[in-house]
């Protein structure tokens, strides 16, 4: 039994020592004095852990029993209750009553995920210091933001929690300690160089973040990596009223009728086809899926293609992930491998017309199986339709293995080999 | 006792449930007279005495069949130009086609004897950021309603194409088709939320009829009635029929997934003759298919 003492988050722990309840002590009959220093007869590494920086406030006081039970439990740990419930019986005030979003570990009550319930020397018991600890599951973005040529620090350091909140947020998405642009003006003042910067667009009455990446770019002043050429030129007019007119951010025109001012030629291609993705002709219309400032992807896409795609197309991406195997293409948020996203020829935006040219090219099928497909070989079920990879598989997935539109392999040839069915 | 009488009450229903809209493969239509094969077949409209029209989109042409004693018959191709690529077809009370050309976003009147009869020129419509209609049905009057997702509005015109009136798209909600039942109401699905909407006679706006459909369907994108009332949706990335009730209710599935006769594949527009048949534009199957309601 080597975890006896205590788990419990400390993000806003007291800094004085709990006192064992009275009650508490005489209900465990313990020793006169023996509070705390008891437990450690037996787990005596735990006396080099009391030695750390911050120690969370139960262990200080010795209160071992404050969330263990020294006899027997249902918990983990010999822990008084479920791990979910037992450090918001002390720190409730982190979850906001209205919480507009929560860290998943948190809503998971999986509290030691970033504390110590013991002891550290990291501020509130974190199990790495600042940054570092958020690192362990968001690396992607913490790498890209300590390696970014403009970082967005605070004090020369990484601090996540500047604008976000460890716990939940009752005042933003994604943690976020306030809306933009009001969180970001409490460091960012609008003076003379801010609207001069802006081109005396008042920006503070818009959203920061569709033109300045908040964690940070190799482009100055923190600017997207991807920005729309009128953007990174400083012309805000082409596509704007003018700053000083009563509606300043009104836009000149309306939906496609805007972007047609330079991408006449290219939007007229893209209508040009029969098919054609509706997002491209909607009210919305390009901005459906491109960002009109800036955005981490290329293309101006809004963000991962996989999350602008299942904005519309939510079954399609629920379908791979709950496919046992997975379309890398889709799982990669790549849907542009296979799809047009403008337009096309082709039923279903494909890039191509033939499902085998298309899939050979990432998948050599004469190395991936033998059998025979083709132009020359009609569908023993349909005889309108040819052997191609759609005959055996389904490109978004299925709840069998290898895209497997049936339960087996059997299930699958028996289909068209009817004469082996059983 | 009690248990028992919950049970049976629970159980009448979902019983009565299983008896709407039964549907028997009654064949299909894989070419046409000279034995040309359909190619990724988007729409199919019927008319009186078994008169069955397809859209065959590929192939740029439509192509007419008989359904008769439970087959389909015929195949007479109709090709001129200004078909262009054909996804919807309409037949009006005299049994004049109307089809729409999904590249120029006409719609095309076939003549006499299968010979273009000139375009719908919509007249008097209130400019707005666009016309880009992508779907198209008829009342009983032979009003055209037209989907224009350009200005997210429904457009009403009369037969000779001018305006009557106009209705914007429900709030938040990219529609992807409309219908007409025989009460007059505009019906409309949108496809990414799985939402039936409705617009009553004189109606200025339209209101959610259907609870979200997620749970039943993936994304729906035609939308067609029954004789009696029942609301029908063709879930194409599902590859399956919905049927619901007069007021939304969902009451079943139809059909489902697959190549073999019976199944579909990417089906796209269906149409219900006065029988209760439906023929159904199998797109991904590359074939028109027929369904009787004998169970």
């Amino acid at each position: 039994m080597i975890a006896i003492l205590l788990a419990a988050l400390a993000a806003a722990a007291p800094l004085a020592a709990a006192p064992i309840p009275a009650a508490q002590a005489v209900r465990l009959k313990l020793r006169p004095g023996a509070e705390g220093k008891l437990c450690l007869e037996c787990h005596a590494p735990f006396k080099a852990k009391l030695k750390q920086t911050f120690v969370h406030a139960p262990v200080r006081g010795n209160n071992c029993t404050g969330c263990h039970n020294p006899h027997a439990s249902e918990h983990g740990k010999l822990l008084g209750a479920d791990k979910e419930k037992l450090c918001l019986t002390c720190h409730e005030d982190v979850l906001p009553e209205k919480a507009k979003s929560m860290h998943q570990p948190f809503v998971a009550g999986n509290c030691t995920g970033c504390h110590d319930p013991h002891a550290s020397d990291n501020k509130f018991e974190l199990l790495k210091p600042g940054a570092q600890v958020c690192n362990s599951c968001h690396a992607a973005i913490t790498t890209a933001a300590g390696q970014a040529k403009h970082k967005h620090l605070e004090k020369g350091q990484l601090a996540c929690t500047t604008c976000h909140d460890a716990h939940a947020s009752a005042k933003g998405e994604h943690l976020l300690k306030g809306e933009d642009p009001a969180l970001c003006l409490g460091c960012h003042q609008p003076d003379k160089a801010f609207a001069t910067a802006h081109m005396s667009y008042p920006v503070q009455k818009a959203r920061c973040t569709t033109c300045h990446d908040p964690h940070g770019s190799n482009k100055k002043a923190m600017l997207y990596e991807t920005l729309h050429k009128p953007v990174a030129n400083k012309q805000c007019k082409d596509c704007h009223a003018d700053p000083t007119s009563a509606r300043p951010f009104e836009t000149k025109a309306v939906g496609a009728a805007l972007c047609s001012g330079c991408h006449a030629a290219e939007m007229a291609r893209m209508l040009d086809k029969p098919q054609v993705h509706w997002a491209v002709t909607d009210e919305k219309a390009c901005l459906n899926c491109h960002s009109a400032h800036g955005s981490r992807q290329r293309g101006l896409i809004k963000g991962n293609m996989k999350a602008v795609c299942a904005i519309c197309h939510s079954d399609t991406i629920a379908r791979q992930d709950r496919s046992v195997t997975k379309h890398k293409p889709v799982e990669d948020g790549d849907c542009t491998a296979c799809h047009s996203p403008h337009s096309s020829e082709t039923a279903l935006l494909m890039k191509k017309a033939d499902t085998t040219v298309m899939c050979r090219t990432c998948h050599d099928w004469q190395k991936h199986a033998s059998h025979p497909l083709g132009a020359a070989l009609k569908d023993p079920r349909n005889k309108n339709l040819v052997l191609d990879c759609l005959s055996c598989h389904r490109a978004h997935g299925t709840e069998y293995k290898h895209m497997n539109p049936y339960p087996t392999t059997t299930e699958l040839c028996t289909k068209c080999h009817e004469s082996f069915k059983r | 006792m009690k248990r028992a009488l919950a049970l049976l009450l629970c159980a009448v229903p979902a019983a009565a449930r299983a008896d709407v809209l039964p549907l028997t493969p009654a064949g299909s239509a894989y070419s046409d007279l000279s034995g040309a094969p359909l190619k990724a077949p988007e729409g199919v409209a019927c008319g009186g005495r078994g008169y069955v029209v397809g859209a065959d989109s590929a192939n740029g042409r439509l192509v007419t069949w008989t359904f008769k004693d439970g087959a389909l018959t015929g195949g007479v191709p109709i090709r001129f130009p200004e078909l262009g690529t054909p996804v919807r077809v309409q037949i009006d009370s005299k049994g004049n086609v109307l089809s729409l050309d999904q590249r120029t976003r006409r719609i095309v009147r076939v003549g006499d004897q299968g010979k273009f009869g000139g375009f719908v020129q919509p007249r008097g419509v209130p400019p707005a950021r666009g016309f880009f209609p992508v779907a198209f049905k008829l009342d009983a009057a032979d009003n055209i309603y037209l989907l224009d997702i350009a200005s997210a509005r429904v457009v009403v015109l009369d037969a000779a194409g001018a305006f009557v009136r106009q209705l914007a798209e429900p709030a938040g909600a990219t529609l992807s088709d409309i219908a007409v039942d025989a009460h007059g109401s505009i019906l409309a699905v949108a496809g990414a939320h799985a939402v039936v909407y409705a617009a009553k006679v004189g109606a200025a706006s339209f209101e959610p009829l259907s609870k979200g459909l997620r749970d039943y369907a993936s994304f729906p994108s035609y939308v067609t009635t029954t004789a009696q009332g029942l609301i029908v949706l063709v879930d194409n990335h599902g590859n399956g029929l919905l049927v619901l009730g007069p007021d939304g209710s969902f009451l079943g599935r139809r059909l489902s997934i697959g190549w073999s006769e019976g199944l579909v594949y990417y089906p796209g527009q269906i149409c219900i003759d006065a029988d209760g048949d439906i023929f159904v534009a199998d797109r991904g199957n590359n074939r028109v298919q027929a369904f009787t309601p004998a169970k």
